[in-house]
């Protein structure tokens, strides 16, 4: 069962990276998501980690959909590099789950390659500025990186101090995609 | 994200409505006639008048205004398309996109090359510049301002032009991150 709903979340996430207007009020990032009016995205000049802002993500009402603040840069210099992203993150009320978000497209949209919103590992409530990271292999027929974070359900997310970076091999792996070969074909397990 | 526009856009196999006040342009794509494009004289970055696409009341799906001509004069070179675009309200996709065709091309693929600018929610006037070669077997050169969701996009002063070959390359992806500690 908690299988079965971690995949319609990580398929309804992928789907939806693809639609984003790009926020005037901060350069580079747009959002993702179905129910764009259930979200107020703005940069946060008192709640931050360092510097002078960070950007939050915050409900005005039971949201549709999740939303999510989103990046899209084509693969590139990534392929066949194993990448981390990782970010600052703090959580205010969260009634679903929040969580740094990355997925690595292939040949089409409708390819995920890696994926990993941290859905196995969500925050939830209120959490303090903490660390947290997404590491994916982008693999050599990658075309594009989606990379972010999300919110799902109402509450505030922040982020702040993000770093995409080609990591070797000893750094693991997260997400749903880290299984080195098949498993569980018997259906046993 | 290119690649499904295309993919929208073609799977309607140009099933197109005209825009009938806008001569030599067109609506495609799957949502097609949940949108509406007319001619803005009113809002205009030159001239008498700019287009406007907008989303209807059931907007659904993507809709896209576009040109598809055949690009034999400019064969073996390279162009910049110019466009100038302006945005408001568009809060699911909006985009400015762009591709050559050739005999094989798939009708969801990005062809043998063009460029994609995914657009502000909100913007003025704005000038995007694509820049691409136009190989030997390119039958048809596409471009369009397209939208997923509720807004309006205007698109006027589009422009084909030759350019010296060594003007870099512009399919208007990014390939680095920016602005990860919001001090932009």
């Amino acid at each position: 069962m908690s299988t079965c709903r971690l995949t319609l979340l990580a398929c309804c996430a992928l789907a939806a990276t693809a639609a984003a207007g790009t926020l005037a009020e901060l350069p580079g990032w747009a959002f993702a998501g179905e129910d764009r009016a259930a979200f107020t995205i703005t940069r946060d000049l008192q709640v931050r980690h360092s510097g002078s802002a960070a950007a939050k993500i915050s409900t005005t009402r039971e949201p549709r959909s999740y939303g999510a603040l989103v990046q899209t840069i084509d693969a590139g210099k990534y392929t066949g590099r194993r990448v981390r992203l990782s970010a600052w993150v703090k959580t205010s009320g969260v009634a679903g789950f929040a969580g740094l978000l990355m997925r690595v497209e292939g040949t089409s949209p409708q390819v995920s390659l890696a994926f990993d919103n941290m859905q196995d590992r969500p925050l939830r409530g209120s959490t303090e500025w903490t660390r947290h990271v997404v590491v994916l292999e982008v693999a050599s027929v990658a075309r594009r990186i989606h990379f972010g974070v999300m919110l799902s359900g109402p509450g505030t997310v922040w982020i702040d101090d993000g770093q995409l970076e080609i990591v070797d091999a000893t750094v693991p792996t997260t997400g749903l995609n880290k299984a080195e070969g098949p498993h569980n074909t018997d259906f046993e397990d | 994200m290119f690649r499904l526009i295309a993919a929208v856009v073609l799977c309607s196999s140009f099933a197109a409505a005209a825009a009938d006040e806008i001569p030599g342009w067109f609506l495609s794509g799957g949502g097609r006639k949940t949108f509406e494009a007319v001619l803005d004289k009113a809002v205009k970055h030159s001239g008498r008048s700019s287009a406007q696409l907008r989303s209807g009341p059931k907007a659904s799906g993507y809709g896209t205004l576009m040109q598809s001509f055949n690009p034999s004069s400019l064969v073996g070179k390279r162009i910049r398309l110019t466009a100038w675009i302006r945005t408001e309200g568009a809060t699911g996709r909006v985009d400015f996109w762009s591709r050559v065709q050739g005999p094989s091309s798939p009708g969801d693929g990005e062809g043998l090359g063009g460029g994609h600018y995914n657009l502000p929610e909100n913007s003025d006037w704005v000038r995007y510049d694509m820049v691409f070669d136009i190989p030997e077997q390119g039958l048809s050169l596409q471009f369009g301002v397209g939208l997923d969701g509720p807004g309006k996009v205007w698109v006027d002063d589009v422009r084909i032009d030759e350019v010296p070959k060594a003007t870099p390359l512009q399919d208007g992806h990014r390939h680095e991150p920016e602005n990860l500690d919001f001090e932009k």
